[in-house]
């Protein structure tokens, strides 16, 4: 891509509403009333975060952060499903 | 010099910025965890999948555009997973008394008035 200033320009303009969107997101990691909320929210700010650097990456042509962001989701998707199904086995009251 | 390729795809990044901003504000101002799923999971897929063609779109083809297809598919794989994943856990950890719209017997179809299949 052609990396002059005027791109970079919209691609911080980018990053800046991704991350509104993720301090909109984490408002229900500490405010959900059950614990699922906050693994959705979690899920979100790590997608978010996840698109974040990958932008950083094209922009500054810096070429691992790709590696960390596939290696980053791969975490985040074992991570919650060992969550859920910890939750899922739990008892009942 | 920004040539039609590149306006292309700053067009499609803005709709998928959008996009996300939306599962953003619904995961905000949904008064429950299924709506808040519902919010969350599909918009949120298809924002990250809006997002990474537009990043293709406006790369060209080379190294970068491989990792990116790599992301993307396992973005649309990995993603609604976790929602179904979630929304299991949901139905079994939880009783009824968390939904907050009011659902008749005829209309609730099976969710929450058969007994839990996680439990046996």
């Amino acid at each position: 891509m052609g990396c002059d200033d005027r791109g970079s320009v919209y691609m911080m303009i980018f990053v800046y509403i991704l991350f509104i969107a993720a301090l909109m997101s984490s408002y229900r990691l500490f405010a959900g009333p059950t614990l699922q909320d906050r693994l959705v929210s979690l899920n979100s700010v790590t997608i978010i975060f996840i698109i974040i650097l990958v932008f950083l990456s094209v922009t500054e042509n810096i070429g691992f952060y790709l590696d960390i962001a596939i290696a980053f989701i791969f975490f985040d998707f074992a991570g919650m499903i060992a969550f859920t199904k910890y939750l899922s086995s739990e008892k009942k009251k | 010099m920004i040539g039609i390729v590149d306006i292309v795809g700053y067009v499609i990044i803005s709709i998928g910025c959008f996009i996300m901003f939306s599962a953003a504000l619904g995961l905000y101002r949904f008064p429950d965890i299924f709506m808040r799923l519902h919010a969350s999971a599909k918009v949120n897929t298809g924002g990250a999948i809006t997002i990474f063609f537009g990043l293709i779109v406006l790369n060209g083809i080379n190294m970068t555009t491989a990792k990116l297809c790599i992301l993307l598919v396992f973005i649309l794989i990995l993603t609604p997973v976790v929602s179904h994943a979630i929304a299991r856990s949901t139905q079994i950890h939880h009783s009824e008394d968390i939904i907050s719209v009011e659902i008749s017997k005829e209309q609730q179809c099976g969710i929450f008035s058969t007994k839990r299949r996680g439990k046996t």
